[in-house]
């Protein structure tokens, strides 16, 4: 029987690069997530929080209130005016709020999105197609990043988009252009470093409980320990809490932090984070390679 | 297209996994048999890539297994039970498709095909979390199918499949094996493989026992011990001749039937046959009881411990 016969027939066309794979896997990834129904409790805490703070922007432009109750309304945002006279960047402060609905989805999707891949053995339907390790690690991390974004800097922008909105022109953006840019900068740290952290977590542990429990305890357990182990606000020994490594390094540039010390700080916390997300991304490659090792 | 195995080794830190392989596999239907922990999805690991050997070479046609070329000469199913719950058979085996980096609509028409090819286009909204062992079988296969590879590397395909899904694919398999196909199907259940393949690789510790036909490694067996029945007249005067003959072990009388235990059968045969003529015997009934798959690997087996 001829190929035609059993209904198959050669690809004439191009093929694309297998970089594209990378995308596929992202896509996967994203329907395993949102075809979760427990998953969207915590997308909806998100997406609540999200609304809120669209409708009190829309109050606070909308509403002729007097300017004490514009200010309180704006300081809860997180725009507030500073000592100093300058506006705090309230999408920032949006962000990390959002942080809380992003560890809880992250520390239970970490299991489904990368461990069961290797507890199921299901990477080697990845491994044994044209692409490699490469292709695979960032698709997943892509995956991961991606759900970051759609909680923190996708509807950071938007809400950037709806303040302009009430601009009479694109003075808004214009003047502002610095907030969009530390909001991306931000996004990007908080994607880039979540990922690679749970990628790696979650390729070694593989099951839901023991990450979830390791991701609670990474996040969790340096806060009260650098109350006790610092004195100084800017004190070497608050480097131990990432989610504060986070908050100093997105702020990095684009005139976020405000004085020497911040900045001082923020560049050893971003030094931190890539020393950190080097060694878990070494791990994760060398546990992508490892698939074939007995057990 | 000519899968290639030359002297290979795969250590697993200190644990040898395959022990100096070397075979060739070409188009038509190869079973790999062996015992579970007998080397047989290292075997398959190799070949699709997943493993470079220790020492030793692994080819698809002319390339590397690992390499990125070889890759799209072969299909693979791995033995895995469960993945990707979340997601329907169609919208996995698209997924799959798109790995090889075919654009959108070549994808859903290779997506299409492949199901179809295996029976699987009725269910293939189901979420595969709600999908049976043997639904899930057919769409893994489908995913190996879908980039028309000349090489099949089907890790347990048949596991946990009814009658009906087995008929349908080992009819695909063989229509496949017919189009010049090189298809390297593995399993531990011996029937399985006696059905499907044309040619058979034995291993067993990580070594290959034997290859070839079964009927061929049969032959090569000339001192395997053989049990036969024989339907003869008069039972008892043919059981008192055979008696006397070295090569029997034992008989055993069985209603009208004899089951002699020969440890030489290709001399029990000719002496049989001349026994008969001479003494005017009429056998109405002769047959091996264990030239099975399982006589034979059992015995290839016990030689290797």
């Amino acid at each position: 029987m001829s190929i035609d016969v059993a209904h198959y027939h050669g690809w004439q066309g191009p093929l694309r690069s297998p970089w594209s794979a990378s995308l596929a896997i992202v896509r996967v990834a994203l329907i395993q997530v949102f075809r979760r129904k427990a998953y969207w409790l915590v997308l909806a805490l998100g997406l609540t929080h999200f609304l809120l703070v669209w409708a009190m922007i829309y109050a606070v432009n909308q509403a002729g209130q007097p300017p004490e109750f514009r200010q309180e309304v704006l300081q809860r945002l997180g725009f507030a005016m500073s000592r100093g006279g300058e506006a705090k960047n309230g999408y920032l402060a949006f962000m990390e709020r959002q942080g809380v609905p992003v560890m809880i989805l992250l520390a239970f999707s970490g299991s489904l999105l990368v461990g069961s891949d290797f507890r199921s053995g299901a990477v080697a339907f990845y491994l044994s197609r044209r692409i490699d390790r490469r292709h695979y690690i960032i698709g997943k991390l892509g995956a991961i990043g991606a759900i970051v974004s759609l909680l923190t800097t996708i509807p950071a922008l938007l809400l950037y988009f709806e303040y302009g909105m009430f601009s009479p022109s694109l003075q808004y953006w214009i003047d502002n252009w610095r907030s969009l840019a530390a909001v991306l900068v931000y996004g990007a740290v908080l994607a880039v470093v979540l990922s690679i952290w749970l990628a790696s977590l979650s390729a070694y542990l593989q099951r839901v409980a023991p990450i979830a429990i390791a991701w609670a305890t990474l996040f969790i357990l340096p806060k009260p320990l650098r109350t006790l182990l610092t004195r100084d606000k800017y004190d070497y020994w608050n480097l131990i809490d990432p989610w504060r490594d986070i908050h100093y390094a997105g702020r990095l540039g684009f005139g976020e932090l405000k004085n020497g010390e911040e900045r001082q700080f923020a560049l050893w916390a971003a030094a931190f984070l890539a020393v950190s997300c080097a060694i878990a991304l070494a791990a994760l490659v060398r546990r992508v390679r490892a698939v074939d090792v007995v057990e | 297209m000519l899968l290639s195995f030359d002297r290979v080794t795969k250590f697993y830190g200190p644990v040898i996994g395959i022990n100096d392989i070397s075979c060739r596999i070409g188009p038509g239907i190869t079973g790999l048999l062996g015992a579970n922990g007998a080397g047989k999805s290292t075997l398959m690991k190799l070949a699709s890539g997943q493993l470079r050997p220790s020492s030793g070479s692994v080819r698809i046609g002319q390339h590397a297994a690992w390499s990125s070329a070889a890759k799209r000469l072969f299909g693979y199913s791995p033995d895995i039970n469960s993945f990707y719950e979340e997601l329907t058979g169609r919208e996995f085996v698209y997924a799959m498709t798109r790995l090889y980096g075919y654009p959108r609509r070549e994808a859903r028409e290779r997506t299409e095909r492949a199901l179809d090819e295996v029976g699987m286009s009725p269910r293939a909204e189901r979420r595969l979390a709600g999908c049976s062992h043997g639904m899930r079988q057919r769409i893994k296969l489908a995913q190996a199918l879908v980039h028309d590879p000349p090489v099949l590397l089907l890790d347990e395909p048949l596991s946990g499949i009814d009658p009906g899904g087995r008929k349908v694919i080992n009819d695909l398999l063989a229509r496949l094996a017919d189009a010049g196909k090189t298809i390297l199907v593995s399993s531990h259940i011996l029937v399985e493989i006696e059905q499907l393949a044309d040619t058979v690789l034995m291993i067993a510790r990580g070594r290959i026992l034997a290859s070839g036909t079964l009927g061929q490694i049969r032959e090569l067996l000339e001192d395997q011990p053989l049990t036969i029945e024989i339907v003869a007249e008069p039972a008892r005067r043919l059981a008192a001749l055979l008696a006397e003959r070295p090569e029997v072990r034992s008989i055993e009388i069985r209603d009208e039937a004899l089951i002699v235990r020969t440890a030489a059968p290709k001399r029990f045969f000719v002496e049989l046959g001349e026994l008969v003529v001479r003494e005017g015997l009429e056998v109405q009934r002769l047959q091996t009881l264990d030239a099975g798959a399982d006589a034979v690997f059992g015995y290839l087996e016990g030689g290797v411990r």
